[in-house]
């Protein structure tokens, strides 16, 4: 890679990969590294129904993309990796057409989001679970992941994985209560060159 | 060669395959410059790097962290698909 000019602005993987993997990139070509985020890897094969709050779940329609666009900057900046408007907007089309992007509904009103944003021939990874701050603490959060991570399952894949900031002990819970078990932790390193 | 420990190792994995099948579907997905690179020891892979376009590379390891090591970490190389060792 180093012959080849690419240098890597940061490595992601399992802790146990990934430290030694950035630590060589210092030894080989003295790239300066820092931990940039700790994250758990969920994995879940058996959905927990959760208490349901008010509304529905419902797969996103071309009539949320305006908020669904919203949401997703919100979410970024949320999770500290602040994105442009016209990237946002490439996330959710590429999503919505393939029916990745759900949402809970109550009283006619989008509250919560939830994606599927991998899958391999065995699981769906979901991701950009959002609600906005004012509607937070009701469980839309944790009702729409589980009816997305089952809607996965009922498809056929054999499990849902789902990461976390390990700096959040709030997410750790909700995920743990509705099925998902730590399965490694992940260290996303910064290299500086 | 990496789909299957990959597959295998759950959530530990699943990121690696997950953007390597987005890879197949849409060659251009995360840009034009993807480097992979997997490292392999007696004939089983023990490591697989991807880096894509900007992105942070993402490293994926199937051995005990020793096996891994030398495998690829010490041997710098011209773009390979793979390097071996063993």
């Amino acid at each position: 890679m180093l012959d080849a000019g690419r240098r890597a602005p940061g490595v992601n993987g399992a802790r146990h990969v990934s430290e030694p993997f950035a630590q060589a990139w210092s030894d080989v070509a003295g790239a300066r590294v820092a931990v940039r985020r700790d994250l758990h890897a969920f994995e879940l094969r058996v959905v927990r129904p959760p208490a349901a709050p008010p509304g529905s779940f419902r797969t996103a329609s071309a009539g949320d993309t305006d908020q669904l666009e919203r949401w997703t900057l919100a979410f970024a900046e949320d999770i500290g990796e602040a994105i442009s408007p016209q990237e946002a907007s490439e996330t959710v089309a590429r999503m919505l057409p393939h029916g990745d992007l759900a949402v809970w509904e109550r009283d006619g009103e989008a509250v919560s989001m939830a994606a599927v944003v991998r899958r391999t021939p065995w699981s769906s990874s979901v991701a950009y679970v959002y609600t906005p701050p004012p509607l937070r603490r009701r469980g839309y959060a944790s009702a729409v992941v589980a009816e997305l991570s089952q809607r996965e399952l009922d498809a056929g894949q054999s499990w849902c994985s789902l990461f976390t900031d390990a700096a959040n002990p709030t997410s750790n819970h909700i995920y743990t209560e509705l099925g998902y078990e730590p399965r490694c932790d992940f260290r996303y390193l910064t290299l500086t060159w | 060669m990496v789909a299957e420990p990959l597959g295998a190792a759950g959530a530990e994995g699943e990121l690696s395959l997950g953007l390597l099948r987005r890879l197949v579907d849409t060659p251009d997905a995360f840009g034009s410059e993807v480097t992979m690179i997997a490292g392999e020891q007696d004939g089983r892979p023990v490591v697989f790097v991807l880096m894509t376009g900007d992105h942070p590379a993402q490293v994926a390891g199937f051995a005990d962290p020793g096996e891994m090591g030398s495998a690829i970490w010490s041997r710098p190389c011209s773009m390979p698909a793979v390097v071996r060792r063993g």
